[in-house]
């Protein structure tokens, strides 16, 4: 099977960095600092595949890259090296990186999706709930009001929001409404490939399950592909197959969740599944 | 005192290599650095600046205001660039060869030979939906419209209407989105697949851009909420009849009434005779 | 009917002429003299010669008499002359220490070299009007004793150059002599270089100034600064010689300076090739044609605060103040609401009866071809 994704070498650096941080394998002294120059070394030498339906988990403490990686995906940030290679641009043979900026937004507006821990950056609070998910079929072209509406009204339902709140403003929206819509906004120009930075985070336990349930049923159903990044594992082995672990901006071990958990390699990864899962 | 247009050579040089960016990327808000001049910022001093980087010693001058040649700006205006040109006024459409002008285009079509300058207050037609000009900027790079369409399905969503009145934003080339100066949407049409040149200065705001001949300018719509225009044009003005015009309403004393006589004062004038 | 369409718009625009004419004349009376408006409206003639940024108090005050008074009006005479004269020459650098003061006062320092010098200042007078000078005839006057605040006959070395040699505040980078950003020949984009941020400001109208300098003071942008100088004097005008390429001086201008020492802030520097981290204070800086305390010290905050990185209020937003503090722009945007706007708010009055019709009960829609009423 042919890898929807492939990201090659992935590093991201804050600081001015030195000969050490930027090349290949860089000095690793415990922490994310570069032991030579003090620059952050938020992640580097990141390498993974990403297949048709799946999705992959990305774990880690807080700091240890896993929304870095993701944020650099959706360009959100500019990496500092690496490449990635996208089955639907160029036939997977063009790194994303050199794409120009109206091809890159066409792939942000169209292609990938994003669901946020932090709804007010998927979120315009402005517009209405049923207007943010319209906004991504307008961008793809879509010029008829009626089948915009029905489509978005359909997902909608689906993602299970009360119809009499789609005009709403998303400021008046709880948490899991919130993500709902975020959820509803990444589906609607049908993407290939779905970003989950934490997405239920800060949400309560219930509502939490129900996103979750969402999400997996979601997978299932329409065979998208999704990144899931988290510092739950309970979250991620109830979602992915497959898992990478993060620890201070590298990838530690990566493998089957099942196999990750029952059977971890690192002692980091085996204080991760311990501090979770009772 | 003053050099021939007012302006001195190096700006209007600066003026026209400007004008020459813009027409080569359609509806492209190029910045210039625009000059004060004796007239007040917002009162036309882009349109003025271009007018006078363009003006040549055989031009025929036509300025109009919201339709009208005798309009107290219009006036004002002409009264300026011929006091520095000399040059030929004129209120005849026909004649003109270089047209000025603040919110309208007239009835009748130019044609190849003419250069229509607009006055612009607002270029960026993205300021109604993001304040921030860097972001705008991007916004433009990306051809990242999404923002505008949002508002316009939001507008129907809320009111059952788009609520842009003048200044209708406007695709242009299918690249960039453009603000075509507050011009009512009955004159949008006008500016797709025209035969002549239209110029755009913003002088307050310190922007030029234009709209070759011959380019597609598409105003934003549904398939099932197209685009429409004011329905007064089809009102018949009270002093010509017409009734394909656009019209300015005209209370009556007791505020129970109204008529409507044509914005287009040369227009009004030549159906009449 | 009884509806007469307007026109005439020339007769009108001509017969407004004339009337604003009258009323400068009407009472009769002897011209006020433009040696009288410069010498006597100092402060009048300063500020047009800032806000209309160019130096010339001959240009000033005519524009003064001609805008009767209003030094907006006035200030826009200046830059729509100024636009039309083509730029000979960029000055040279002026190194500000080179100044010849009228006034210095450090409230950072209490004893000084050179000392405190308040020249001619209000500060510390009292704002009671003097009503005697409704019946002053003739101005005579004692020039004032080298000891009551004369001006210093010698260059005065600079409070921010002590801290400077204290490693309290970093020299300036030394940097080749160029041709400055000009805001007025170059197009302005965003995130403007501090150069084109100081033209800017210093341009700015003084309520603007004033306001936004105030704002960031209050809390609005969290700069509140030790102002380590105030300077009024006269700066000398150098260019370079066209055919000898020598420095020539051409003239001088009177100036306002003010260094207001603002929060220190860590810095990462090189030193011998060895990275070290440096603790210094920020420095705000304001500079403007003529006296004119408040604007000077207003300028040198918001130099400060737009130098943010990452700007947590307006006052800090680079696209918010240097969009809105020019005089010729905010009037002219504010002003140009009195012009005809009969097409567009037509084009309004049809979406708004539109969606009346639509959405309001017992309402009906509108055909085409039909009235509105």
């Amino acid at each position: 099977m042919n890898a929807i994704l492939k990201v090659q070498n992935l590093k991201k650096i804050y600081g001015r960095g030195c000969d050490d941080c930027l090349g290949t394998n860089p000095p690793y002294s415990k922490d994310n600092k570069c032991p030579t120059c003090g620059s952050i070394i938020a992640c580097t030498d990141v390498n993974f595949d990403v297949y048709p339906g799946e999705i992959l988990g990305i774990v880690g403490e807080s700091g240890s890259g896993k929304s870095t990686v993701l944020s650099c995906l959706y360009f959100n940030q500019q990496a500092t090296d690496g490449k990635i290679f996208y089955r639907g641009i160029e036939g997977g043979e063009k790194d994303l990186f050199n794409l120009n900026a109206q091809t890159r937004r066409q792939l942000q507006n169209i292609h990938f999706g994003i669901v946020y821990q932090n709804p007010h950056l998927g979120l315009n609070f402005n517009v209405s709930g049923e207007g943010n998910v319209a906004e991504r079929l307008l961008v793809a072209g879509k010029r008829n009001f009626n089948t915009i509406q029905n489509s978005v009204h359909s997902l909608l339902e689906r993602v299970a929001l009360s119809p009499s709140r789609y005009k709403d403003f998303p400021k008046y929206y709880s948490g899991g409404m919130q993500q709902r819509v975020q959820i509803a906004k990444a589906l609607i120009s049908n993407p290939e490939l779905i970003l989950l930075d934490e997405p239920t985070g800060g949400l309560d336990v219930s509502v939490q399950a129900k996103i979750l349930d969402l999400i997996r049923s979601i997978s299932r159903e329409l065979k998208v592909a999704m990144i899931m990044v988290s510092h739950d594992m309970q979250v991620i082995r109830l979602l992915c197959k497959r898992i990478i672990v993060m620890k201070h901006g590298r990838v530690v071990e990566s493998g089957l969740t099942d196999r990750v958990i029952d059977d971890p390699k690192e002692a980091y990864t085996q204080t991760l599944v311990h501090s979770t899962i009772q | 005192m003053y050099n021939f247009a007012l302006l001195d050579e190096n700006t209007k040089r600066e003026v026209r290599r400007a004008l020459l960016k813009a027409i080569a990327i359609p509806g492209f808000q190029v910045p210039f650095a625009s000059r004060e001049l004796p007239i007040f910022y917002g009162w036309g001093t882009g349109g003025l600046q271009i007018s006078l980087s363009v003006i040549g010693k055989n031009d025929i001058l036509k300025i109009i205001d919201q339709g009208d040649d005798d309009s107290v700006n219009a006036v004002n205006l002409k009264r300026l660039i011929q006091a520095t040109t000399g040059v030929q006024l004129t209120t005849d459409v026909f004649d003109a060869t270089l047209i000025q002008t603040r919110h309208r285009i007239p009835e009748y079509s130019l044609d190849s030979k003419q250069v229509f300058v607009f006055q612009v207050p607002m270029p960026e037609p993205l300021r109604k939906v993001e304040h921030r000009e860097t972001e705008t900027l991007r916004m433009h790079a990306e051809k990242d419209y999404g923002k505008m369409y949002v508002k316009l399905y939001e507008d129907i969503l809320h009111h059952g209407e788009i609520t842009l009145a003048a200044d209708y934003p406007v695709l242009v080339f299918d690249r960039h989105l453009m603000a075509p100066s507050p011009i009512p949407r009955w004159d949008i049409p006008k500016l797709n697949m025209a035969e002549n040149l239209f110029l755009f200065g913003a002088g307050r705001e310190k922007k030029i851009y234009a709209v070759p001949p011959y380019t597609k300018v598409e105003p934003l719509s549904f398939e099932d909420h197209p685009f429409s225009v004011e329905r007064s044009g089809h009102l018949a003005c009270v002093f010509c009849g017409s009734t394909s015009s656009y019209k300015n309403e005209i209370p009556s004393a007791g505020g129970e009434g109204q008529v409507y006589a044509c914005s287009d004062s040369f227009y009004c004038q030549s159906q009449r005779s | 009917m009884g509806y007469v369409g307007v026109k005439g718009g020339k007769d009108a625009i001509l017969n407004a002429e004339k009337v604003v004419e009258y009323y400068r004349c009407r009472k009769g009376g002897a011209s006020i003299d433009i040696e009288q408006i410069k010498n006597q409206m100092r402060f009048l003639v300063d500020k047009v010669m800032s806000e209309g940024s160019c130096y010339s108090t001959d240009l000033a005050a005519i524009a003064l008499k001609q805008a009767e008074g209003d030094p907006m009006e006035a200030a826009y005479l200046v830059r729509a002359f100024r636009s039309t004269v083509p730029r000979i020459a960029y000055s040279l650098t002026t190194k500000s220490e080179e100044m010849f003061c009228l006034r210095r006062i450090s409230p950072s320092f209490q004893h000084i070299p050179w000392g405190q010098v308040l020249g001619p200042s209000k500060d510390y007078s009292q704002r009671l009007i003097r009503f005697e000078l409704a019946d002053e005839k003739e101005l005579s006057i004692d020039p004032p004793k080298k000891e009551d605040n004369s001006p210093l006959d010698e260059k005065v070395e600079k409070v921010i150059d002590y801290c400077r040699k204290q490693g309290l505040i970093d020299w300036p980078e030394k940097k080749p002599e160029q041709v400055p950003y000009d805001i007025t020949r170059q197009p302005m984009v965003f995130p403007l270089d501090r150069s084109a941020r100081l033209q800017r400001l210093t341009r700015g109208e003084d309520g603007a100034v004033l306001a936004f300098g105030y704002a960031s003071l209050r809390g609005w942008g969290s700069v509140h600064p030790t102002l380590a100088e105030v300077r009024v004097g006269y700066l000398p005008v150098k260019i370079k010689h066209p055919y000898w390429g020598t420095e020539v001086t051409v003239g001088q201008v009177l100036v306002t300076e003010v260094e207001s020492i603002c929060s220190f802030e860590k810095k990462k520097i090189k030193i011998d090739g060895e990275e070290q981290e440096r603790y210094t204070f920020s420095l705000g800086y304001g500079l403007i044609f003529g006296h004119n305390d408040h604007k000077a010290v207003a300028m040198s905050i918001l130099d400060r605060a737009l130098c943010s990185a990452d700007p947590q209020s307006p006052v800090q937003d680079q696209e918010f103040v240097l969009y809105h503090i020019d005089n010729m722009e905010s009037q002219g945007f504010i002003s140009h609401l009195k012009l005809p706007h009969y097409v567009t708010f037509q084009s309004s009055l049809d979406r708004l009866r539109n969606i009346k019709a639509g959405k309001e009960k017992g309402s009906r829609k509108i055909n085409k071809g039909e009235a509105y009423v």
